[in-house]
């Protein structure tokens, strides 16, 4: 069955499921009381996990003393929340590596965006005033893709008048999506977080990204604000530019000073490149 | 610092980082100018310049990160790079100042205008090197690509798909 929203159905022979070892990771990572033997239990019925799981523990950001061999040593150096970014990453990257025309995102554009974002949602805690929970990483790491999605669906045409409406009556992008296509890149990306069947909070931070009042909480706050992160330091600009909104009650909330946002983005810009080599996994 | 001196029809420069030549052959780019700032330095006499992709205002963000990437920041990046491209040649009296870039996301403090901030910042720097800024595009929400041509001096910008002169 296809993915509906409003009057657009969505062709899903491209929109694969999340394997399932992922959503039980999910929710595991947002649960407080699992212990690494929970992850070990999930992680030893997907092969393919536990390659990557290993590769990461035996890698140069690990360096561990003597090869780890043992998955349950690997969870243990690796961490629970590297096994679900590393989880994540294996699912979402070769899609987002693609070309994005009907965005203007060249190749490995959306997938350095989305890194970029989801490290400066990890690193919000060390500049803001509120802790960030564990999840936005991943929330940050999947913000944008409903535009794989929807750029699909829109065809060049369709983002020739997105931009016409931009510059004519001077709106955001995403405002414009609205305005011409019904829904933007954000609702279809919190419906295919639902599809994925990722926690209820996950999807609505996805799908809220761009108006963050919509979805009250430190998560959605962090989203919003890494986004912004990104498109100041240049990574995965597109065709939209840097016509995004900065809602000023998020960055309130998050206790964010104009200090801490440019440490920020000097830490982003930094890491960007030993972020990319750690989740390059496939 | 890289003085370049090979004949590679382009050179890159990377965020947070400058690149000088006096090869007429030689293009410099430097490409997502978003909120950062691209800056050209160029004698027209002897035809020597150089291209500064900065990213932030002040080094006192994170005084460690200046050590490692002085040209991330104004404050840190403009006095080496002025020293640079003397270092190469160029005479301060005869330096042409073009600055493109400086964009903003739509936000109603001006705390988070990194785009406007990095601007301010450079402003002042320059008034009190007493340097002229010969030209400017700054602002916006649009982000820019900036080329400088070496042998004509001639810089141009390209941002969602059309170009003009700086």
């Amino acid at each position: 069955m296809g993915l509906v929203i409003g009057d657009i159905k969505f062709d899903d022979t491209t929109l694969a499921p999340m394997p399932a070892s992922v959503i039980k990771l999910a929710r595991l990572v947002a649960d407080p009381d699992t212990s690494g033997a929970d992850y070990e239990r999930v992680i030893a019925f997907d092969e393919a996990l536990a390659a990557n799981v290993l590769r990461m523990a035996n890698s140069a950001w690990s360096k561990p003393a003597q090869p780890i061999t043992r998955v349950r040593d690997a969870v243990m150096r690796v961490g629970a929340a590297n096994i679900l970014r590393i989880a994540i990453g294996a699912r979402v990257a070769p899609m987002m590596k693609m070309e994005l025309a009907e965005y203007e995102l060249e190749e490995n554009e959306l997938w350095r965006h989305s890194v970029a974002s989801a490290l400066a949602a990890e690193h919000l805690g060390r500049v803001a005033r509120t802790s960030i929970p564990p999840a936005a990483f991943t929330a940050a790491l999947l913000h944008d893709i409903g535009k794989l999605y929807l750029g699909r669906q829109l065809g060049p045409a369709m983002s020739a008048g997105v931009r016409r409406v931009m510059e004519e009556h001077d709106v955001t992008w995403v405002e414009a999506e609205r305005r011409i296509v019904g829904v933007t890149h954000a609702d279809v990306g919190g419906m295919v977080a639902r599809r994925w069947n990722f926690p209820e909070e996950l999807a609505n931070a996805i799908e809220h990204h761009h108006d963050p009042g919509a979805a009250p909480g430190v998560l959605c706050d962090t989203v919003h604000v890494a986004n912004a992160v990104a498109k100041l330091i240049g990574v995965g600009i597109g065709a939209e530019h840097l016509n995004i909104d900065l809602s000023e009650a998020a960055t309130e909330h998050l206790g964010l000073t104009a200090t801490g946002f440019e440490e920020l983005c000097a830490r982003v810009c930094d890491e960007l490149s030993e972020a990319l080599a750690t989740y390059d996994i496939g | 610092m890289t003085v370049s001196t090979d004949c590679a029809e382009q050179i890159v420069v990377g965020a947070a980082d400058m690149k000088i030549s006096g090869d007429p052959a030689v293009r410099i780019v430097t490409r997502a100018l978003g909120s950062c700032l691209g800056v050209i330095l160029y004698d027209p006499v002897v035809r020597v310049g150089g291209l500064l992709h900065l990213m932030l205002p002040s080094a006192q963000v994170n005084a460690g990160k200046a050590a490692a990437r002085p040209y991330m920041f104004v404050d840190t990046a403009m006095p080496r790079f002025l020293v640079a491209v003397m270092d190469a040649g160029a005479q301060r009296d005869r330096l042409q100042v073009r600055v493109a870039g400086g964009a903003s996301i739509r936000t109603e403090s001006d705390f988070f205008a990194i785009g406007r901030r990095n601007l301010t910042a450079l402003r002042k720097w320059l008034w009190k090197e007493e340097l002229v800024m010969t030209a400017s595009d700054t602002g916006g929400y649009l982000s820019r690509t900036l080329y400088l041509e070496l042998r004509t001096g001639r810089a141009w910008i390209v941002s969602a798909g059309k170009q003009w002169d700086l």
